[in-house]
């Protein structure tokens, strides 16, 4: 063996033990869940589990973080996504690198109340992010979406199709039309004409939409979970403190789990049984790497 | 320098005023005073209730006092008929004062004093408050149906005022009529002494030109001191005092005349317009009304259409109407559920309503007050017409009234009428087209409706399984 020799094998060697280091996504669990916590503390621990911030956000890309503003409602009465929650998410992906961190939703009651009242529009602030506006026809583009079967083209914000990445974060409640809203159906939030959804067949048109693009992450926040008399609920007699978060990059199987939260089968909602037609995710939670933590109390 | 200061108490007053209906100076307090201070909506605000009705009544004796400070220093409608003055002044444009002898003014105030005690809003169609959140409406909104009387109102006061000054405190203003009647009571004159040249500096400089051979016609006289500003040998003087009212124009046997059959035919023809046109025929009227309207009316009565509702509404559901509430209910507000909904945690029209015709429950209240009852029509209605889930009504049901039963596997909504207010989110959402399949219908009588349910079976709740662990992940 003569130096040559000597310093291939250390150039090899460095090589693989680098490669071997980055994590692969094979290594990551499918589907973390956390229980017992305080929606921002069981952020921090379920996203460590998923691999970190670092895993989805890379220096100087632009985040989005969808949450559920849609309603003129106090974070108590369970309608909207936590306002903690969000603002850790936002501070932990400036932490992670982002540029910049966006935060909208098309509300159903007017925007600006929504945000005041749910605290998000506080939380955006305090952290940072920056909250867009989404009541202006004008923020939308026509998008097509070819694969799907009903929802074929749509308006959507453009700050859902701009974001280099999207965390889809939802509060999981019970809801009159759908049967269910946690991932897929909080996307509704991003398109303008929520009409055609319920006129052309509901269920269908919310298996479709996420054809359109990838959610990187979603989080679940089942904190406070709405039982029945969803979306809007009418009195806290409709929710439980379940105190539960779920994380995963596939959003389908994270809504298959928040269909088990509620007490029922994922294919007994029609939006989760049609979306497994089209292989973009899978709600066989028995079937795949599950991560349980249990919060000491 | 008081034409300096003058200038720089309107510029601030302009802009309190437009802060005020934009509802940036918004607080409780001040939209009181600012709403007190007006003779109209002052005086139907606050009749039969005392608490700010003196500083309405104050300001009657204002012009008293010190002549027409209100309509010279404060006025935002003063003041632009005084920036046009200024422009058609430096044109050189021939200026000539309104008719003064039919004495408009005096018509115009005893028209909408009738009205007023026989109970109808038709002051709000020349009051001078009125017609300026009207104006702030329409460049907030772009277009609305009160554009139309509000573009009237545009012409009369940077249109007309170029050739006849101040048109329309001296034609059409009722609270400028007021003033002018107690100006000539007023302690406060000015008077032209001695040594005056013939210059006619004052003559020329007067807003409203009411000078004429060195004399000041007090009726029309609005306080301004330009004619004091303007007189380089300080002839024109201050007078002050009880004895100051002796005046060339305003005394005579013709005069008392001219005042009295303009008062009697103002009466007249307020009197017949209320019996005629304007009477609140609430019979016909099938739109559904804002909270707080109580009934046709009792709005239409009090509403004087200053528009400070609309801008308020933060889903502009509140809409002028058209004929179709009848004359009495011309360009005052409806609920228009094809442009929006009432939100349910909101009482922003009530808060603002500068009459109290809106009346201002507080939220609770407000939140039962029945404005109407939803109607499902399932000829139209997606879920009994099809195989295909819906209930965007149920959605978006702030009480719980619409409800959703399962029938052949799809949800279909139905209305629990006494849970129902009537606020037109289920209408809004509603995705059929181009006739929706849920419609509220007016109450005619806004009454009280039951209160949502605390607890209720309704809804999925069923699958809810009681008593695991606090550990147990359910997958």
């Amino acid at each position: 063996m003569n130096k040559l020799h000597i310093a291939f094998a250390v150039i090899v060697s460095l090589s693989a033990s680098l490669w071997a280091a980055k994590p692969s996504n094979a290594s990551f669990p499918d589907l973390v869940a956390v229980k017992g916590g305080a929606p921002d503390q069981m952020f921090m621990v379920g996203i460590r589990s998923l691999g970190g911030m670092e895993r989805f956000i890379k220096k100087g890309q632009t985040v989005l973080v969808k949450p559920n503003i849609g309603w003129n409602k106090p974070p108590e009465m369970g309608a909207t996504t936590s306002p903690e929650l969000v603002s850790k998410i936002i501070r932990m992906a400036y932490e992670a690198g982002a540029k910049e961190v966006w935060v909208f939703d098309h509300s159903v009651e007017p925007e600006a109340l929504s945000q005041q009242t749910s605290g998000i529009g506080k939380a955006v602030k305090d952290s940072k992010g920056l909250l867009f506006p989404a009541e202006n026809e004008a923020d939308y583009r026509e998008v097509k979406i070819p694969k799907a079967k009903l929802l074929k083209q749509a308006k959507v914000h453009r700050r859902f199709l701009d974001a280099d990445v999207v965390i889809n974060v939802p509060v999981l409640k019970d809801h009159a039309g759908s049967g269910i809203t946690a991932g897929m159906k909080n996307l509704m939030g991003v398109v303008w004409d929520r009409r055609f959804w319920h006129r052309e067949g509901l269920h269908q048109c919310i298996a479709d939409f996420p054809l359109l693009r990838k959610v990187d992450l979603t989080v679940i926040d089942a904190f406070r979970v709405m039982f029945k008399r969803g979306p809007q609920g009418i009195s806290k007699d409709d929710l439980r403190e379940e105190k539960i978060q779920i994380l995963s990059t596939d959003m389908l199987l994270a809504d298959a789990a928040s269909a088990r939260v509620l007490g029922a089968e994922p294919a007994s909602f029609k939006s989760l049984k049609l979306a497994t037609e089209f292989g973009y995710g899978s709600i066989d939670l028995d079937k795949k790497k599950i991560v349980r933590i249990s919060m000491p109390q | 320098m008081i034409r300096l200061l003058r200038f720089a108490v309107q510029v601030v007053f302009f802009v309190v005023a437009l802060l005020f209906f934009l509802r940036v100076l918004n607080n409780e307090g001040f939209r009181e005073i600012f709403t007190s201070l007006h003779l109209f909506p002052g005086l139907i605000r606050n009749h039969g209730e005392s608490a700010w009705l003196w500083l309405t009544v104050a300001m009657l004796f204002l012009p008293v006092l010190a002549g027409r400070l209100y309509c010279s220093f404060l006025c935002p409608v003063g003041f632009i008929q005084d920036l046009v003055s200024d422009i058609s002044a430096r044109l050189k444009l021939p200026r000539r004062p309104a008719i003064t002898s039919l004495r408009f003014p005096v018509f115009s105030l005893a028209a909408c004093l009738v009205l007023l005690l026989a109970d109808s809003g038709f002051v709000g169609y020349v009051d001078h408050f009125s017609h300026f959140g009207r104006l702030v409406d329409l460049f907030r909104s772009r277009f609305s149906l009160s554009g139309w009387l509000t573009v009237l109102f545009i012409i009369s006061i940077a249109v007309l005022p170029f050739l006849w000054p101040r048109w329309f405190c001296t034609v059409l203003c009722p609270s400028g009529a007021l003033h002018g009647l107690l100006n000539q009571v007023s302690f406060l004159r000015f008077r032209s002494k001695g040594s005056c040249g013939k210059c006619k500096k004052c003559t020329v400089n007067c807003p409203t030109q009411c000078i004429r051979n060195g004399q000041v016609d007090h009726a029309f006289c609005v306080t301004c001191f330009e004619c004091l500003e303007g007189c380089s040998r300080g002839s024109f003087r201050l007078a002050f005092g009880p004895r100051a009212g002796r005046e060339p124009f305003s005394h005579g046997r013709r005069e008392f005349i001219r005042i009295g059959s303009a008062a009697t035919a103002g009466m007249a023809f307020g009197g017949t317009l209320r019996v005629l046109a304007l009477s609140p025929d609430v019979k016909n009227v099938h739109t559904v009304l804002p909270p707080g309207s109580l009934t046709a009316g009792h709005l239409f009565s009090r509403c004087t259409s200053c528009n400070l509702c609309m801008i308020a509404c933060p889903t502009h559901v509140i809409s002028p109407a058209g004929l179709e509430n009848g004359l009495a209910g011309f360009l005052k507000p409806k609920m228009n559920y094809d442009r929006g909904f009432c939100t349910y945690e909101c009482r922003r029209c009530l808060e603002v309503c500068p009459t109290r015709a809106l009346h201002p429950y507080p939220l609770e209240e407000k939140k039962r007050t029945k404005m109407g009852t939803a109607e499902i029509n399932e000829k139209l209605c997606i879920p009994f017409v099809s195989p295909k889930d819906c209930v965007a009504c149920a959605e978006t049901c702030p009480t719980g009234a619409v409800h959703v039963s399962r029938h052949l596997g799809v949800g279909q909504p139905h209305i629990k009428k006494e849970l129902c207010i009537g606020c037109g989110a289920c209408q809004f959402a509603c995705p059929v087209i181009p006739l929706k399949a849920i419609i509220v219908r007016a109450e005619r009588v806004q009454g009280v409706a039951a209160p949502p349910e605390q607890k209720s079976h309704h809804g999925q709740g069923h699958r809810y399984r009681h008593g695991r662990s606090a550990s147990e992940f359910p997958f």
